[in-house]
């Protein structure tokens, strides 16, 4: 049954996987898909232009994300939750971003019929090369169901890097109006005079208002070599009327072809919003993972930033040479086509921070260029004047008086 | 052996001995032969002595032909692009006159090529006979680029610069019409907002009130 549910979600990610365009992908860091097996089966599909697997809490760009778990105890399989997110940055210059995501959450409950929430998040980051932070608040809507109203959360992050391990720690508050079914008992006097047997006791279940108060905390370690990525998860989460409980969680994944991963998690109870936890055990689920778009050859531990430009400049270096300086986040390494190089392709020097320079030996007038960063896709030098290149693409223009 | 094999040899034979006479018979730029296909370089180079022949510069033909070569162009294309090239560097070359200098032929030619009127550029000389014209030849080019008609990128930069605009100034009015467009302005309306603007505020260092570019980079291989 597993297998049977499994092999169509395998085909048509593969088919997506298809249709998008290289140029598209090539932006892409992450586009993978992870399917676990046990007794609590997940499907996942990311599509990010940053990682988000092996950055637990960094908040990344996420474009499309979808989760989907299905629960095998009892008799056959039935899908237990699902669950897509879309996100856009909004605004993002100096490392700062404000971003949106958008997400949809559909949970089966056999009792009371299906719950359809939507869900959305505003999101404030601030990354540098090797730490961020964010926060972020996000309200939520019930389209079916029995919850009664929407419920907020407001969360806040900081993360860091140091070499391959990545360190996160995470704290959320969310509140949940809730109407909570209680007994009220009744009692009645059937004569007099008084008498234990002369009392009729009965309950009649009422429904209250409550606001129920969930808040959470974890730290979260990502550590990768050049085939395997562990992420250590532990948490706290205290809910109100209901206590605290601590939950761990470690997925892993071991890259046993370039772009083909075995995929397994161990986790304990408390991941469930109502804290009753799905199992008091330990439970482990293996699968795979498949990532297309996965950069070979570089570290499993991707960039945390996606390379962007800041500003560039051009400065009178002495000695007929000008030089031109560009700021830039989250590369390790820029080049320099053009007239200035004879069309060879030249690194920039580092000069402080996120600053780089090149020294070009230019006379007077017009130089076609253009830049790349990370080995990246060819870029334009943003705001300088441009013309077609005769060749089907356009060209950046240094005009040296 | 049989006769298909020998037939291939003996073309193979030929035309080699074609190439290697006609590299030995003119000097190919060793730039172009360590880049370009021998065939190619010599194509590209019967192009750039035809040019040179002509009293056109070569080092810019050249260089495009490099361009190429590094864009990953097939062969029939550089040496098409190079030709387009010489071809609009003869026509800026009439239109901008004899004191032409070399930046303002490549500028010019530039412009040509993105679809300025010859006219437009002889209107440029006789505003400022003796100021460089690279800035407004390239100020041109880019707003074709993006797409403004060239009946009003052209206009709006030959009326400026007779009126007197600095390069500087010229190279900001430029912004301004890339922010519009950026923007979402259709470009044609970007382009007559910003010489609206230049006029109302004079010689006054224009888009001094307008925010900056933003800082996006887009990729080159686009159209």
């Amino acid at each position: 049954m597993r297998l049977a549910l499994s092999m169509p979600c395998l085909a048509v990610f593969g088919a997506i996987q298809m249709i998008v365009p290289p140029s598209f992908a090539a932006n892409l860091e992450t586009a993978d898909l992870t399917m676990r097996f046990g007794p609590y089966p997940t499907f996942r599909a990311d599509l990010a232009p940053e990682p988000a697997e092996a950055r637990p809490c960094s908040r990344g760009r996420t474009l499309l994300s979808f989760e989907g778990m299905v629960a095998t105890a009892g008799a056959g399989a039935r899908l237990q939750s699902a669950r897509l997110d879309g996100g856009i940055d909004l605004w993002r210059s100096r490392g700062f971003a404000v971003g949106v995501v958008g997400g949809a959450t559909h949970e089966p409950v056999p009792s009371s019929g299906a719950q359809d929430r939507l869900r959305t998040q505003l999101l404030f980051r601030w990354s540098a090369r090797s730490a961020g932070v964010w926060v972020s608040g996000a309200a939520d809507r019930s389209l079916r169901g029995a919850d009664p109203g929407g419920r907020t959360e407001s969360a806040g992050g900081v993360w860091f890097s140091l070499g391959s391990v990545d360190m996160s720690a995470t704290a959320a508050r969310s509140v949940a109006p809730t109407k909570e079914q209680v007994l009220i008992r009744y009692t009645r006097s059937l004569n007099l005079p008084w008498s234990p047997d002369s009392v009729a006791t009965w309950y009649e279940p009422a429904y209250l208002d409550r606001d129920v108060v969930s808040t959470e905390f974890r730290l979260a370690m990502g550590v990768a070599s050049a085939r395997l990525e562990v992420i250590p998860t532990v948490g706290l989460r205290s809910i109100s009327m209901r206590g605290t409980r601590s939950w761990i969680q470690a997925d892993a994944s071991y890259w046993i072809a370039p772009r083909l991963a075995l995929a397994a998690r161990v986790s304990s109870t408390g991941v469930s919003d109502d804290n009753a936890g799905r199992t008091d055990a330990l439970s482990f689920t293996i699968g795979g993972r498949l990532a297309p778009w996965r950069r070979v050859g570089h570290s499993v531990t991707p960039q945390r930033i996606e390379p962007q430009f800041e500003s560039w400049e051009l400065l009178d270096g002495g000695d007929s040479t000008r030089v031109l300086r560009v700021r830039a986040l989250g590369v390790s390494r820029i080049d320099l086509q053009g007239d200035v190089t004879g069309w060879l392709t030249l690194p920039f020097e580092r000069e402080e921070g996120d600053s780089w320079i090149i020294r070009m030996d230019a006379s007077p007038g017009s130089h076609r260029v253009r830049v790349r960063m990370n080995e990246g896709p060819w870029l334009l030098l943003p705001g300088a004047p441009s013309q077609e290149d005769d060749f089907g693409g356009v060209t950046s223009l240094l005009v040296f008086e | 052996m049989n006769r298909t094999f020998m037939r291939a040899a003996g073309a193979g034979i030929v035309a080699s001995w074609i190439v290697a006479g006609s590299l030995m018979a003119g000097e190919v730029d060793p730039r172009l032969i360590a880049r370009l296909e021998p065939v190619t370089a010599h194509d590209v180079q019967r192009n750039i002595d035809r040019a040179r022949a002509e009293g056109l510069p070569t080092e810019p033909l050249v260089l495009k032909a490099l361009e190429g070569a590094a864009k990953g162009a097939p062969d029939q294309v550089i040496v098409a692009a190079v030709r387009r090239n010489a071809q609009a560097m003869q026509t800026a070359s009439r239109a901008l006159g004899p004191r032409t200098t070399e930046p303002e032929l490549v500028a010019g030619a530039a412009a040509v090529l993105a679809g300025a009127a010859p006219d437009s550029l002889r209107s440029l000389r006789a505003a400022r006979g003796e100021s460089s014209l690279v800035v407004p030849l390239v100020v041109i080019s880019d707003l074709l680029a993006r797409r403004v008609p060239a009946r009003e990128a052209t206009q709006i930069i030959v009326a400026s610069w007779r009126e007197g605009i600095s390069s500087a100034a010229l190279l900001r009015m430029r912004e301004w019409i890339h922010h519009d467009i950026q923007g979402g302005v259709a470009p044609s309306t970007a382009a007559l907002r910003a010489r609206a603007t230049y006029e109302r505020e004079g010689s006054r260092s224009p888009g001094a009130a307008r925010p900056p570019t933003p800082p996006s980079a887009e990729r080159t291989d686009k159209k």
